[in-house]
């Protein structure tokens, strides 16, 4: 005998609140906030755009504030960026270093993880080490000191080997294989399986989601690091973002702006500044958007043990 | 893969966090230890400066003075004649570190500038640059790491002991350059006597100066707004009030002032009212610019000038940015900044008089506050390199008119720059190569030159009118142990109550408070040492 459903207007809701369908006052309001909060978010990258398009004489008679499309749009920050090839061969830099340092990043990541989410001999040691250092740094000189003893000075290798295991990202694959039922894996050693086979076989394919957080994590801290590619590098293997950062930054006086430059002339260059704002976000805004769906059901797959 | 260095232990480990520490906190240590040059005493430097020579190779249009006002031209020597004749490195090769302040240039592969400058300097030139914002973190790292370039900038912000750090770290230049030494090097002579005393460590010359136009000034005026409102110039303080008054047109939002943070518009009235160059030396006696009347005075002026709403609303917030697109908006006719940022103001307010503002009226002074840039220091070795360092350095400070002079400044011809009308004029790819910073190594004395004579002319008067009106920090040659360890702390203490009262936070009945506050703090110890060693000198 078929159950009958009763229309959906006399059928008791048994969904939450939230998820019942609104009224239209309050569908308008949720609008509105929605578009307000959005144009608040767009205006900055409006703002950005237009002034890195605009002139130095209009975007000084409009005080820095153009947006979208100036009057007189020109290219002539970003010719100017891209003029004389450090720009470019920066790009290929941090493309290179990105693809080669995720990859390598990933592949340190998920041996580990996958180790320590199974009980081994000596493995409780090992973790507590890794999330030690979640908790202490041995900061700037130390570390200097170190890669400079290991011989990694002016390599690209020095943006990659120190910090080749996230914690976070460590703690976020191990918390999800550790979630992976004993079953599967016994059954597959029953098959023959060893445990590099039973990793890439049957572990890796079930853990897209978190692999895919984990990878954007990894892609975008190599994308937009700096710091250590000026310490250990020379000025001819720097990455894009420190070009670009030192562009950004042009004629900022030690400490920062309180004083004037007394010594020194500093150009007026915010389209330029503006231009380089935006060719450093281009690359992840191409690349975020066919991750994002893993994005929120990998980090709270990872975050949640069960 | 090399493996860790087994000398990489432990303590190697926390000795290189340690010697940083030490650094910081090297005045604790330096009273303990004993040195030849390390003063725990203050002491006035007298040793000999290096003899000043004037380069008389290029005839200026507009001439320099002995007081170190530049000398101005308007066009650049058809065929300048080189001033080194022998290449320094002879095969060798340098590493240098220093700032930098603009976009990175294109590599020393494709830098048909730096690759001429390499054979005109007969070897390798490798320079570790670093932004001027970071400067002070890649010194750090640099000086724990003891990896230390032949030569580099010398930060001091970073070290509290700057004469111990130096003795450790640095050659001693005094055998090579003091007095007539320096005539091995007859470019380095060229640099004013003035600069070199800004060298001077523990009684030791330690570095190569990167000579400036002595006065940063007191920022630019807009006469053509001035002449607008129907006033002039004003001479003396009561007339700056009055003519700022007069150009204050809310409604068309004009104003007179454009402030920007940290209060930089005082420097112009601290100027106007006579208010000392850090220190005022009256016989033996010292008196610190905030214990003065005219301190106080200048605050209290400040208070009126506020009050009276001549300031661009806001500006007390804003960057420097914004404090120069407000000024080439018209915003307000008076600004401080740099000199050096008069081309820029110039070339964006074309139709427009911007000339730098002199201080005038019976109280006004300037201070020699622009020296120098910084000096650059050389890693210890044998007298043969340093002699062979100093080589280099004596290139790049070939002075205007030299073909080695063109060649750092414009690049190579038809490269780097054209001939127009006889004016080197830099051409694109030149602006992508001559940001190379080795103008921060060390560099010739500055010269005025734009092929627009009226400039030139106004300019060259407006930093001769000045000049001699420049007042020297009377204590900049004397080492005071105290100052080296808390005056940069207690100084910024009293500063932030300052800026505390012109935001209305604070009443000027806490202005002597701080003061008092600041003495006790370390200031009456700083006075007695700079006193004790000028009795001694």
């Amino acid at each position: 005998m078929s159950t009958r459903v009763p229309p959906a207007d006399i059928r008791p809701s048994t969904r939450p609140p939230w998820m019942e369908k609104d009224g239209p006052i309050l569908l308008g309001a949720k609008i509105i906030v929605l578009v307000v909060v959005c144009l608040l978010v767009l205006y900055p990258f409006a703002n950005i755009i237009g002034t890195s398009l605009a002139s130095e004489q209009e975007i000084i008679r409009r005080n820095g504030l153009v947006i979208l499309l100036p009057s007189e749009p020109t290219l002539a920050a970003y010719k100017s960026i891209f003029a004389g090839g450090v720009v470019t061969r920066a790009m290929m830099i941090s493309i290179g270093v990105t693809l080669v340092g995720t990859a390598v990043n990933l592949v340190a990541t998920v041996l580990l993880a996958y180790a320590l989410s199974r009980p081994i001999l000596g493995g409780r040691f090992i973790l507590m080490t890794v999330l030690l250092t979640m908790l202490f740094g041995a900061g700037l000189i130390p570390n200097f000191l170190l890669v400079t003893a290991l011989g990694l000075s002016n390599t690209y290798a020095a943006l990659i080997v120190p910090g080749l295991i996230s914690a976070f990202n460590f703690l976020v694959l191990r918390n999800f294989f550790q979630n992976i039922p004993d079953e599967l894996v016994d059954a597959a050693r029953v098959d023959g399986a060893g445990d590099i086979a039973i990793l890439t076989r049957i572990v890796l394919p079930l853990a897209k989601a978190p692999l895919a957080v984990v990878t954007l994590f990894y892609a975008v801290g190599h994308w937009n690091s700096f710091f250590n590619a000026l310490l250990y590098l020379d000025s001819s293997k720097w990455p894009l973002a420190l070009v670009l950062r030192s562009i950004v930054l042009q004629g900022q006086p030690v400490g920062g702006e309180i004083t004037p430059s007394i010594g020194e002339a500093v150009p007026s260059i915010q389209g330029l500044q503006s231009a380089v704002v935006v060719v450093a976000l281009v690359p992840i805004l191409l690349v975020y958007p066919f991750l994002q769906r893993y994005f929120t059901q990998g980090v709270l797959t990872g975050a949640i043990k069960g | 893969m090399t493996y860790l260095d087994p000398k990489l232990k432990r303590r190697t480990v926390l000795g290189g966090a340690l010697s940083l520490g030490a650094l910081a906190a090297g005045t604790t240590l330096s009273g303990c230890r004993t040195s030849k040059n390390t003063p725990t005493e203050p002491q006035v430097n007298d040793v000999a400066m290096p003899d000043f020579v004037e380069y008389d190779g290029v005839k200026p249009d507009l001439p320099a003075t002995a007081e170190g006002a530049p000398a101005g031209f308007t066009a650049y020597p058809e065929d300048p004649k080189p001033s080194v004749t022998e290449a320094p490195l002879d095969g060798a090769s340098m590493t240098l570190m220093t700032n930098i302040f603009n976009a990175l240039p294109t590599p020393k592969g494709q830098n048909a500038a730096w690759k001429a400058i390499e054979k005109g300097l007969g070897g390798t030139l490798d320079i570790t640059i670093v932004p001027a914002t970071d400067y002070p973190t890649k010194f750090q790292t640099t000086i724990a790491g003891k990896n230390l370039p032949d030569a580099m900038l010398l930060d001091t912000t970073t070290v509290d002991d700057v004469p111990r750090f130096l003795e450790a770290t640095c050659a001693d230049l005094t055998p090579f350059l003091s007095a007539d030494k320096v005539h091995d090097f007859p470019n380095l002579a060229a640099i004013p006597t003035i600069a070199w005393e800004e060298c001077v460590h523990g009684n030791r010359i330690y570095g190569l100066p990167i000579p400036r136009g002595v006065t940063g000034g007191a920022g630019f005026v807009n006469a053509t707004m001035l002449k607008e409102a129907g006033v002039s110039s004003p001479s003396g303080v009561d007339e700056f009030f009055d003519v700022c008054t007069e150009l204050t047109a809310p409604k068309k939002n004009r104003y007179a002032i454009i402030n920007s943070k940290g209060n930089t518009f005082l420097t112009p009235l601290f100027l106007l009212h006579g208010v000392p160059n850090s220190w005022r030396l009256e016989g033996e006696a010292l008196t610190k610019s905030y214990e003065t009347e005219e301190y106080a005075a200048t605050l209290e002026f400040a208070l009126k000038l506020i009050k009276a709403g001549v300031m661009v609303p806001g500006s007390d917030g804003i960057d420097g940015q914004t404090r120069k697109n407000y000024f080439k908006q018209r915003k307000a006719a008076f600004v401080y900044d740099g000199l050096p940022a008069m081309p820029d103001y110039r070339n964006s307010m074309k139709g427009q008089d911007v000339q730098p503002f002199v201080p005038a009226g019976d109280d006004a002074l300037v201070w020699a506050d622009n020296i120098v840039f910084g000096q650059s220091v050389l890693k210890k070795a044998d007298d043969d390199r340093i002699r062979q360092l100093l080589g280099v350095a004596n290139y790049f400070a070939a002075p205007f008119g030299t073909a080695e002079h063109l060649l750092i400044n414009f690049g190579v011809e038809g490269v780097d720059h054209q001939r127009k009308k006889g004016v080197p004029t830099i051409t694109p790819k030149g602006e992508q190569e001559l940001t190379a910073p080795w103008t921060y190594f060390t560099a010739p004395k500055e010269a005025i030159f734009d092929p627009d004579a009226d400039y030139v002319a106004t300019y060259h008067k407006a930093i001769n009118t000045m000049v001699p009106m420049a007042v020297p920090d009377p204590v900049s040659n004397i080492t005071s142990p105290t100052e080296d360890k808390v005056g940069s702390k207690i100084a910024k203490a009293l500063t932030d109550v300052r800026d505390d009262i012109l935001a209305g936070r604070a009443t000027m009945t806490e202005w002597e408070p701080a003061v008092k506050k600041w003495r006790e703090g370390g200031g009456d110890k700083i006075r007695e040492e700079y006193e004790q060693a000028l009795a001694g000198a």
